[in-house]
């Protein structure tokens, strides 16, 4: 991993581990809470999307699997929290694998069609087996996560969850695109046959990141369960794989801190608008959101469309070298 | 390559810090809050805004109460939110114009959950955190009120929900709601089928909490009228055609159709497939409340007829019988409701009451309003006479209801006859 | 017994599918993009012609009217947001685009309309006819009709008329069409205004057989997908079969198995056809060129 990613992460873990001590507001560590989730289960789409190039809806539903097992484990079988969190991570491991092997041959739009029927299929299962899955009514009463003694139950301990799985989930994508995997990846974002002519076995690859994205997704479902101790079937759909979609174009597809970025912006867009609309044009309710977000979005994809991400970071690029040619303009004059 | 780390980290804790100082300071200054716009008393469309008290009020004058709303005015649950927010706003408005309660206004701070669980969830953390509301009310729909709870029991502030589902009060201390046990609805709804004849029915309904724990209520009560569920079929929100579930059921042959859907468009869709295959007229159709309103009369003209439903009086408050004991109370909203809006069903009553509890509990507060106190008063609520009936509230029961204040109706020609 | 019902609701259902499937496939022959907001038009279709006849305006006017409103709105979104990224790669920005676009016409719809739904007359009166158990309404005729207009107008359009051609030849290889002078960005317009006038007339004939909601475009633009890719994206026919075969397999599904799972079963079915035949029905095999 190279310098600069390793100190942004240094910085954003900093910034992350301080955080509390100026946060105070329950509301607030929901929203934290919320851009943390986003990013780890987008981390995942993100890798899928830009570096193997796979259109996927199905991450959403891995988030519900995991969701909802972590529930089932906890609730019906009472099993320890610890137990359930790897429990989810392996079984929407193994479903995503079994999915993919047949899943992954297809090609954009045909993957997507089949991602979304995927999807679509485990909400059925969800709403229909309602002895298990509690049905449209939801599974209320998941406990808080606690290792051995440890309840990790409140805003400060889930935000610490969340966040420490998000940054490490940040760390194991920087490591896995530097390693042989990585550089794989690149070359299958470029060209497929390239790769393949390569000598790369890009359909295990893409199935290796597929499982990576999908365990991810379970892991954030888990600790969504945990923290928020009622999940229903409706949160888990179409709507949230697009919104997560959305999370990873705006930030950055090619960027791995596209997730963090676009997960920022998208909960700030959302959060925001709705704080600031009513004030902008009073008596107003949703229906004015909806077409904001709409033309937000369509104005960063249209004049941004490498996402915001790489933006800032040519942003940021180009004022540090705009000072440091005043720099050296000075120093020649003096 | 420092700098640039600084830069970004510089911009990544300036982002944050935006974000948590732009909220802190709306949270600080106390009677305004982010979404609040003025005299939004007047308007009759639903606003993310709050209603501020009025401008003429003299300088020492008592400070409002603030009461927080959390309700669906966009979403899958939107018709119905926003007609129970009309219901509750129109109560509010009625109380501000003559006086308020002990001389002091109601403002509303008002949001729009959109349906989502997690948003109806961080609405309500910020709204707990404003430490001048009083209570909340809300939650269209069972999954939005569920997911709020855990919050507002955790924080000790009382929620009046509209949502159905019994876990949302099931030993819960602050958590209290207005729509009854399902299964007085539909043992009123199957009585009126028993008396009939009816043995068999078979159900269509929707696939959403609401319809799944209406059916399966359905399914429960009917063996004590003497009456058989033949089948359950399931129709989506959005399906626009239910001719075949229609004709699987009565195919099978059965002597009613029963039918449980959350909208009236889901319900007319089903109508629309039962008059044209023939069967309305012939056999009638029990259905829960979602036909309660006029927009269903108005898309299914045909095949409305017939229908028969269980609902609060208010739907029919000019039939109501003088010696109703429910009687003026509910004429006395209709007059208010109707000033502002044309069309009705069952909704707006349900924010009436939520209004009637809250306007009971705090008045018997006296000059000592406080979150806790409205609790209790909210859970000694005895003879409260509302919409859906007299409310009499104990610690084991925060829904306080019983089955007499519930009537069937039959709609005849676009009509809703009281049965 | 009541397979003459499941059959006729298949058929009506397939019909609007196969419409909207057929925008979706043109315009994505012609452009590269995928519309996803293509079930807003429908919906815009439906919404505006009912608001025309409650003005009081005759039907068949009304229609003919909105069509061609709705192709004028078409023409200005191409503008301002299509044209722009006529020339990207990027098959995912496009995508997002649309969903984009979808959020706000969907957003202005709620606005314009409010939330309740809204009815339209049938075209025209009439009994049903009843064909065994099945039952098939005057609007269900309508339906099929307009649906068969559409196909045969589609077809005659492509293989009889120079236009046609032009289509044909930038669906089938854009570059080469450019060089040998067709203007292929004009046609990318010409097809997003052509698949914004089928989907409204869509909206309109199947109006009267269900209800107007402000929020009904998603459904449609998600079995318009459905059926386009089922069918495999190669050009109107394959639109036509993926459509009818959505709409069979749903309401098979419904009627047999379970109207619970009717979407699972159908889901299902479409990955079995699509491992079996990886580029839809009547998809082809394309030569990736290095």
């Amino acid at each position: 991993m190279d310098k600069i990613n390793k100190k942004l992460l240094l910085g954003v873990s900093v910034v992350v581990a301080l955080l509390p001590l100026f946060v105070h507001s329950s509301y607030y560590y929901q929203i934290l809470i919320n851009i943390g989730s986003l990013t780890l289960v987008a981390l995942g789409l993100g890798l899928l999307l830009g570096f193997a190039g796979q259109i996927s809806f199905a991450q959403a539903s891995f988030m519900g699997i995991g969701a909802y097992t972590t529930a089932i484990a906890t609730v019906t079988w009472h099993w320890p929290p610890v137990v359930a969190l790897v429990a989810s991570a392996v079984l929407t491991g193994v479903i995503a694998f079994l999915i993919g092997l047949p899943v992954l041959r297809f090609k954009e739009h045909v993957l997507a069609l089949v991602t979304m029927g995927f999807s679509y299929m485990v909400f059925v299962v969800l709403m229909q087996q309602s002895e298990i899955t509690g049905g449209p009514g939801g599974f209320p009463g998941i406990p808080a996560f606690s290792i051995g003694g440890l309840s990790l139950k409140g805003d400060v301990a889930n935000y610490y969850l969340v966040w420490a799985f998000a940054i490490i989930s940040i760390l194991l994508v920087f490591n896995l695109l530097a390693s042989r995997n990585g550089r794989a990846l690149e070359t299958l974002r470029s060209s497929e046959i390239a790769a393949k002519s390569l000598g790369v076995n890009t359909f295990l690859l893409k199935l290796k990141v597929f499982v990576f994205a999908a365990v991810i997704a379970g892991i954030g479902g888990s600790l969504y369960a945990f923290q928020t101790s009622y999940i229903a079937p409706s949160s888990f759909e179409v709507h949230y794989a697009i919104t997560l979609l959305t999370v990873v174009v705006v930030g950055g597809l090619r960027s791995v801190w596209g997730s963090l970025v676009g997960a920022i912006v998208i909960t700030f867009f959302e959060e925001g608008l709705t704080n600031l609309l009513p004030l902008i044009v009073p008596g107003s309710a949703g229906e004015y959101r909806l077409i904001i977000y709409g033309i937000l979005l369509v104005l960063v994809l249209l004049f941004m469309p490498k996402g915001l991400a790489p933006f800032l970071s040519q942003w940021s690029r180009r004022i540090t070298q705009q000072v440091g040619r005043r720099r050296l303009n000075t120093a020649d004059k003096g | 390559m420092t700098r640039q780390l600084t830069k970004m980290l510089a911009f990544t804790v300036a982002l944050m810090l935006f974000v948590v100082g732009c909220g802190s300071s709306n949270n600080a200054s106390s009677g305004s809050n982010a979404d609040s716009s003025p005299a939004a008393s007047a308007s009759p469309s639903p606003s993310a805004s709050s209603a501020a008290p009025s401008s003429s009020a003299p300088a020492e004058s008592k400070p409002p109460i603030k009461i927080g709303v959390i309700i669906s005015t966009t979403g899958a649950s939107a018709s119905i939110g926003t007609a129970e927010l009309n219901g509750f706003q129109v109560m509010v408005d009625a109380t501000n114009a003559s006086g308020g309660i002990n001389g002091r206004q109601i403002e509303l701070v008002i949001a729009d959950d959109q349906t989502k669980e997690a948003k109806a969830l961080s609405e309500v953390k910020r709204m707990i955190e404003d430490k001048d509301i009083m209570a909340i009310v809300g939650g269209a729909s069972s999954p939005i009120s569920l997911a709020m709870v855990p919050a507002i029991e955790e924080a000790g502030i009382s929620y009046i929900s509209f949502g159905g589902s019994s876990s949302i009060i099931a030993d819960k201390k602050w958590a209290f709601k207005i729509p009854p046990q399902e299964r007085f609805l539909v043992r009123t709804l199957l009585s009126d089928a028993q008396k009939k004849g009816i043995k068999k029915i078979g159900i269509i309904r929707v696939n959403n909490d609401y319809g799944k724990s209406g059916a399966d209520t359905f399914v429960k009560e009917a063996p004590d009228f003497g009456i058989e569920i033949t089948a359950v079929e399931q129709i989506n929100p959005d399906d626009k055609d239910a001719k075949v579930q229609i004709s699987k059921i009565m195919g099978a042959g059965v002597d009613a159709l029963g039918l449980w859907t959350s909208t009236p468009s889901e319900s007319a869709v089903v109508a629309k497939g039962f008059y044209e295959l023939g069967y309305a007229g012939k056999y009638p159709i029990y259905s829960g409340p979602a036909v309660s309103s006029s927009e269903f009369v108005k898309l299914e003209p045909n095949g409305s007829t017939g229908v028969i439903f269980p609902t609060y009086k208010f739907v029919v408050a000019e039939q109501l019988p003088q010696d109703d004991p429910q009687y003026e109370v509910v004429n006395e909203f209709l007059k208010l409701y109707s000033e502002k809006y044309t069309e009705r069903s069952q909704f707006p009553a349900n924010g009436a009451d939520a209004w009637n509890l809250l306007k009971d509990a705090i008045t018997r507060a006296g000059d000592n309003v406080t979150r806790q106190t409205i609790r209790d008063n909210l859970e000694s609520a005895s003879g409260v006479v509302g919409q859906l009936g007299t409310y009499n509230m104990s610690p084991t029961d925060h829904n306080g209801l019983d089955e007499s204040g519930f009537v069937n109706v039959r709609i005849d020609n676009g009509q809703f006859v009281l049965n | 017994m009541h397979i003459e019902q499941i059959i006729a609701s298949g058929l009506v259902a397939g019909a609007i599918y196969a419409l909207i499937a057929m925008c979706i496939v043109i315009l994505y022959k012609v452009t590269g993009i995928i519309n996803f907001a293509q079930g807003e038009f429908v919906m815009l279709g439906a919404m505006i012609v009912i608001t025309l006849v409650d003005a009081g305006m005759n039907q068949l006017l009304a229609a003919c009217l909105t069509v061609l409103i709705v192709m004028i709105i078409s023409m200005g979104i191409y503008g301002a947001a299509f044209y722009p990224l006529r020339n990207t790669k990027n098959v995912l920005i496009t995508i997002m685009v649309t969903i984009g676009v979808g959020y706000i016409i969907s957003g202005i719809a709620q606005i314009t309309w409010g939330t309740s739904a809204r009815l339209l007359k049938p075209f025209s009166a009439g009994q049903p006819l009843r064909i065994g158990s099945a039952v098939i309404t005057t609007q269900d005729l309508w339906i099929l009709g307009t649906t068969a207009a559409v196909i045969i107008a589609f077809f005659y359009l492509f293989d009889k008329t120079y236009f046609g051609t032009t289509i044909r030849a930038c669906m089938s290889n854009r570059e080469a069409a450019k060089l040998m002078g067709i203007p292929t960005d004009r046609m990318g317009m010409i097809a997003f205004v052509l698949s914004g006038g089928v989907a409204a007339l869509a909206g309109i004939v199947f109006a009267p057989a269900t209800y107007a909601e402000y929020d009904m475009g998603m459904m449609f633009t998600l079995k318009g997908f459905v059926a386009a890719v089922l069918g495999g994206l190669t050009g109107a026919p394959a639109a036509i079969v993926g459509g009818f075969t959505l709409g069979l397999l749903e309401s098979f599904g419904a009627g047999y198995i379970s109207s619970g799972y009717k979407d699972f079963i159908s889901f299902l079915a479409l990955i079995i056809i699509l491992i079996l035949l990886p580029n839809g029905i009547l998809g082809k095999k394309t030569i990736k060129k290095v």
